[in-house]
């Protein structure tokens, strides 16, 4: 069976090409859809297991960062891609895409319905900054894209990405559901707790993506897709790096849950 | 690199520190961070 | 009745926004406040109804976890003063449009036409300013921090004024009034020559007397007025067809300083006449590389130099500058330098996707003290607005920062410069053809797509070939919006794979009347309808129309047979696309308003008519002395004040603010080291993924040695950009280069008595560029020239240093290959390669005859 990934494209989405790139090499299918071409046939997504929102600067950030973007998926999309996710499929949102998800409400999904419960805000820094962070997946996560992932180094590139949660209960429910996916951490792997640069925006608890409670829709802020290959990482000309970039996994790990349900 | 001309200048070495000799002596002996600190703060906004 | 929302964060949480705002009038302006709050305005001009209004408060506006809004009420809480700020009508509003598409989805309506958001910003001061008096600290703290005048207005309230006006707008509408006289008029060229000479100043249309009259000459010319009779046309130019001439002929447009004849006087008193600085020196050097080198495509008669990257796919290159518009508008000059240079690329052969920019800018100090020249602004306050103009721009189009750098000279005061480079890909064949070759047919329709027109950027190319002065158009300062670009990006690279067009062209400098006049070169000759161009506003006269300078449009010739697929897939990407007309082989270049015709000028008077410049240059080198060293044992304080000087010291805040890894192609990225926070030599990207072939870019620029000597200048420049190229592993033989020379103004004039010098060093700077780029084999395969760069207003005036920016790019075979510049083991060994850096310690060892 071969998996098949639509990949969103238009009105500022800027990562596509690279998302597009990775998906495939990762072993699936993959194509650039362009927004307008859902809304106007949605039973296009009836062909995809995976349905990608990658980074760039939907509308221009204009509003809040993801947030137009947000109301004209939920809006015109609205009805299938909540079939898109109970029908078992995979949803992934990146830096942009994950800002998207939040304010659709598509993300944490406790109860299967788009409410908006966390928020995605500027860095305490109030700057767009680019930096590699060093990331571990929560242990007990239920996010099948990090699937056999303990820790990644991936870029991040984002001026609005500090992670709020509504209130308590919600942070709580989180983690409970096994939803809080990835934190940044010391390169040592201790906590960042906060601190500039390994926590690069002053998201709470150092949260870094988030998935749905079937672990199925997944978002984060930091680019798996911008560490595929070897070179992308910063430190390759200093230590041994394998070939394959890291960020790649994910990716495979999607097809091969497709592949295996 | 054939036909280039290669002068060798000193070697990398595990502490902090950067020394250049030269003048007969010791010109330039301070700690990295120092330095590195030298070069960042003008425009560190 | 408008409707405003306001959206603050709510009461407790942090504010970072307002918390930057506050670090930066301390930091600038020393003026120390105990708190400020950043409100988000939005002034909804649609006749919404309550409910309407409330639904996309709430579902629009807010973020409901973190923001608080209210309707047609005041935010604000427990402040001093309040400062809203908004834009000037006509003014790109670009969050006010996106605004109107999230009303439209939200509410499922429609914006109907006249309908319109307006996006301002509310600042709550709180501390140190309390009364009436400290009114004018705030219309300080207004002009000098928050807004600029050209563009922006501002109202200043106190707390107490504030409590009557609970909920009101503060700032009228922006809605532009101002109507053009729609009329066509003749100009009458009968005139003295002091006339003329005035008359091209009053109209801005930046020609030489010379210049005039050699259009004064072509209208008294029998046949031009028989044929002018017969089109039912004036005797004497009409307004557009003066306008069009004046854009063409700009210093901007046909470098005539690079194209002039000039009579050189060397330093020993020999004498020498170059014809043509471009045809002698930039030109000449790469018709000799050219015949080393098999991987030239396509150099300059495009928008932008084309290489072969692989036997697959093709590079563009293209570095522009954007100085004039980035003095009287850091931010907007900036981010329409970097979005408009993409548009170089996007209209290079049959259109190419933007891969990489660069990004180099000279600056005064920001810590500069002295009294600030009118019309200028302070450097921090240049420097912060040029990089977040280019940090939005690359940033929101995904176009990653690969290289650049940020030079300090006292004299770049008079004038920043904004040097804006981009590279692009294009396979190799699109539709089956070599996507090199592009030219419009005769029977072509003309097609403006992207953004409408608008009276910003009128002028601009004749204003940038003109020195800053008191009267320097504010309608030649325009904002780029990022969003539109990328969507028409997107979508013309689409149409390019569908081979829906022939020709595609950017509308940079000079607008329409540029990019169609270009393009009519092919087919030879252009009809067009100016009634039909989509405005953002009514009330532009037809002349305003051609030569605006209105962003985000291309152009392009589509045979008739392929434009229904083009206007469909263009409505289906949400761009606008309009035809405006026909190209044709009719010899003239044609536009009509309403049917009339208005202009009718022959092709080849317009683009062959302006008379060549005969220019004198005489050299004389200065009086320098050579810098003795003090005899000191203990040089690391002198060390340290260098790595600490503004020239060497680390850019990183700057630089980290640029996506740098966009499009996931990076190898060798800004920041290399241990820590990450190490500079590098030259950026190296890996753009086709299933290729190890990449891309390594580095600049040169060396102002500072301009006083010494020009020549050295250049040769230093090329120097260190084949240096850094090299030192990341690229070779002699894989080298690409682009010159973009900033000068000041070098012709002799009453305003300018040095130009025989300053035209010297830059016969002597050409020189240098051609010497070294032969002897290195590298090919230059675009450039560009920018020729006024000096301030005159009253006494003051202020001329930059020569200065050239020397971009390089190197073909690299494996980019597993590459080296980063920082040190990776203990026990390794260093060294000094090459001959000249260590002459004086081993002069044994000396073999290169060149200067260091």
């Amino acid at each position: 069976m071969t998996v098949r990934a639509l990949v969103l494209t238009g009105f500022g989405i800027n990562c596509d090409a690279e998302t597009h790139s990775a998906l495939s090499r990762a072993g699936a299918g993959a194509d650039r859809v362009h927004l307008n071409d859902i809304i106007e046939n949605p039973g296009l997504l009836d062909r995809y297991h995976i349905f990608a929102i990658p980074g760039g600067f939907s509308f221009g950030d204009d509003v809040a960062s993801g947030k137009i973007l947000a109301n004209r998926l939920r809006y015109k999309l609205g009805a299938p891609l909540k079939k898109f996710i109970a029908d078992g499929k995979l949803v992934i949102g990146i830096c942009n895409g994950f800002q998207v998800m939040v304010k659709m409400g598509i993300l944490p999904l406790f109860d299967g319905e788009f409410i908006q419960e966390v928020t995605l805000t500027n860095n305490d820094s109030a700057r767009f900054e680019n930096r590699w962070v060093n990331l571990g997946v929560t242990p007990g996560t239920r996010c099948v894209w990090l699937k056999g992932i303990e820790s990644l180094e991936l870029p991040v590139r984002h001026g609005e990405g500090k992670f709020i949660p509504r209130d308590d209960a919600v942070l709580k429910k989180l983690y409970t559901n096994g939803q809080v996916a990835l934190r940044y951490c010391q390169p040592d792997g201790s906590p960042a707790n906060g601190q500039f640069p390994a926590n690069p925006n002053g998201a709470v608890d150092d949260i870094a993506g988030i998935c749905d409670p079937s672990g199925r829709v997944f978002g984060l802020m930091p680019h798996p897709e911008a560490n595929t290959f070897r070179t992308n990482h910063p430190q390759w000309t200093r230590k041994q790096i394998p070939q394959e970039g890291a960020g790649l996994q994910v990716f495979r790990n999607a097809v091969q849950y497709c592949k295996a349900t | 690199m054939k036909g280039s001309t290669l002068t060798r200048l000193g070697a990398v070495t595990p502490d902090p520190q950067l020394k250049i000799t030269g003048r007969g002596g010791l010109v330039v002996n301070a700690p990295l961070a120092d330095l590195k600190e030298a070069w960042q703060r003008p425009l560190r906004w | 009745m408008p409707a405003k929302i306001e959206v603050g964060m709510k009461r407790g949480l942090p504010d970072p926004a307002g918390q930057s705002v506050r670090g930066r009038l301390a930091e600038d302006l020393g003026i120390r406040l105990d708190d400020v709050r950043v409100i988000d305005v939005y002034t909804i001009d649609a006749g919404l109804t309550p409910e309407q209004l409330e639904r996309v408060r709430a579902e629009l506006f807010t973020d409901p976890i973190i923001q608080e809004s209210v309707v047609n009420k005041s935010l604000a809480r427990d402040y001093d003063f309040i400062i809203e700020v908004g834009f000037l009508p006509g003014v790109t509003d670009n969050v006010g449009k996106s605004s109107a598409e999230g009303i439209a989805d939200t509410l499922d309506r429609p914006m109907k036409p006249g309908e319109a958001v307006y996006k301002s910003t509310q600042y709550a001061l709180r501390g140190a300013l309390k009364g009436a008096a400290d009114r004018p600290a705030c219309e300080r703290i207004a002009r000098d921090a928050l807004a600029n005048e050209l563009i922006q207005r501002w109202i200043v309230k106190s707390a107490s004024e504030m409590a009557g006006l609970d909920g009101a707008l503060l700032l009228g509408l922006p809605i532009v009034t101002e109507r053009s006289d729609p009329e066509v008029h003749a100009i009458n060229l009968d005139i003295p020559d002091a006339q003329l000479a005035a008359l091209s100043r009053d109209r801005m249309l930046a020609l030489e007397l010379h210049e005039m009259k050699a259009i004064q000459a072509y209208y008294k010319d029998p046949d031009v007025r028989a044929r002018r009779s017969s089109a039912g046309l004036p005797e004497q130019p009409t307004d557009i067809e003066l306008e069009i001439l004046a854009q063409t002929w700009s210093e901007h447009c046909k470098h005539k300083i690079f194209n002039a004849e000039i009579k050189y006087t060397d330093e020993t008193g020999k004498k020498r006449t170059v014809n043509s600085l471009f045809k002698t020196y930039v030109k000449a050097t790469t018709d000799k590389v050219a015949k080393q080198v098999d991987w030239l495509v396509s150099v300059f008669h495009d928008n932008a130099g084309i290489i072969k990257f692989d036997d697959h796919w093709n590079f563009a290159l293209k570095a522009e500058t954007h100085n004039s518009p980035s003095a009287l508008d850091p931010y907007g000059g900036a981010i329409t330098g970097i979005v408009g240079v993409n548009r170089d690329v996007l209209g290079a052969g049959m259109g190419c996707r933007c891969i990489l920019n660069t990004d180099v800018f000279c600056f005064a100090s920001p810590f500069y003290s002295g009294k600030i020249p009118p019309r200028l602004f302070h450097p921090r306050r240049v420097l912060r607005g040029v990089h977040q103009g280019v940090k939005d721009g690359g940033n929101q189009s995904g176009i990653p920062d690969v290289n650049g750098a940020i030079v300090f000279h006292e004299r770049f005061l008079g004038k920043p410069l904004v040097f804006c480079g981009t590279g692009g890909l294009i396979p190799a064949k699109v539709a089956g053809k070599p996507s090199e070759e592009k030219g419009a047919c005769p029977g072509d329709l003309i097609v403006m797509t992207g953004g409408r027109i608008g009276k910003d950027g009128i002028h601009g190319a004749t204003f940038s070939s003109e020195e800053l002065h008191e009267g320097s158009p504010a309608t030649a300062v325009q904002i780029g919006d990022p969003i539109t670009q990328k969507k028409m990006a997107d979508f013309l690279l689409e149409a390019r794979d569908l081979g829906l067009f022939t020709c595609i062209w950017d509308d940079g400098a000079g607008g329409l009347s540029s990019s169609v006049g270009e393009m009519a070169r092919v087919s030879g000759g252009a009809e067009v309808h100016l009634e039909k161009a989509p405005l953002k506003y009514a009330g532009l006269a037809p002349w305003e129309i051609f030569l605006s300078e209105a962003q985000e449009r291309m152009t392009l010739s589509i045979p008739p047979d392929k434009i229904d697929e083009f206007l469909n897939l263009a409505r289906r990407r949400a761009v606008e696309a309009t035809v405006l007309g026909t190209f044709t082989d009719s010899g003239r270049l044609e536009c009509f308003y309403d049917g009339r015709k208005i202009a009718s000028l022959d092709m080849e008077f317009l683009h062959d008519g302006v008379p060549k410049m005969h220019l004198k240059a005489v050299y004389t080198p200065p009086a320098l002395e050579e810098a003795s060293l003090p005899d000191k044992k203990d040089l690391t304080p002198d060390l340290k004040a260098v790595l600490g000087s503004l020239n060497v010291c680390s850019k990183e805040t700057f630089v980290r603010m640029y996506d740098h890894e966009v499009l996931g192609q990076s190898v060798l990225k800004q920041f290399q080291g241990a820590q990450n926070d190490g500079p590098g030599d030259a950026g190296v990207i890996r753009p086709v993924p299933e290729s190890r072939r990449g891309i390594a870019i580095a600049c040169g620029i060396c102002p500072k040695y301009s006083d010494i000597d020009t020549y050295h200048m250049m040769a230093c420049a090329i120097d260190e950009a084949v240096r850094n190229i090299i030192a990341v592993g690229g070779r002699l033989g894989a080298i690409a280069g682009l010159d973009n020379f900033c000068w000041p103004d070098p012709i002799q004039s009453e305003k300018t008595p040095d130009g025989e010098h300053k035209l010297a060093q830059l016969v002597r700077c050409a020189e240098a560029l051609h010497e070294y780029c032969v002897a290195y084999g590298i090919p230059l395969i675009s450039g560009k020239d920018s020729m006024k760069n000096d301030y005159k207003i009253g006494d003051t005036k202020i001329s930059i240093p020569p200065t050239v920016l020397f971009t390089a790019a190197g073909i690299i075979d494996d980019v597993e290959k590459t080296v980063s510049m920082d040190v990776k083991r203990p026990g390794d060994i260093v060294y000094a390669a090459g001959a000249g850096s260590l002459s004086r310690f081993t002069p044994n060892t000396r073999r290169s005859s060149r200067p260091p």
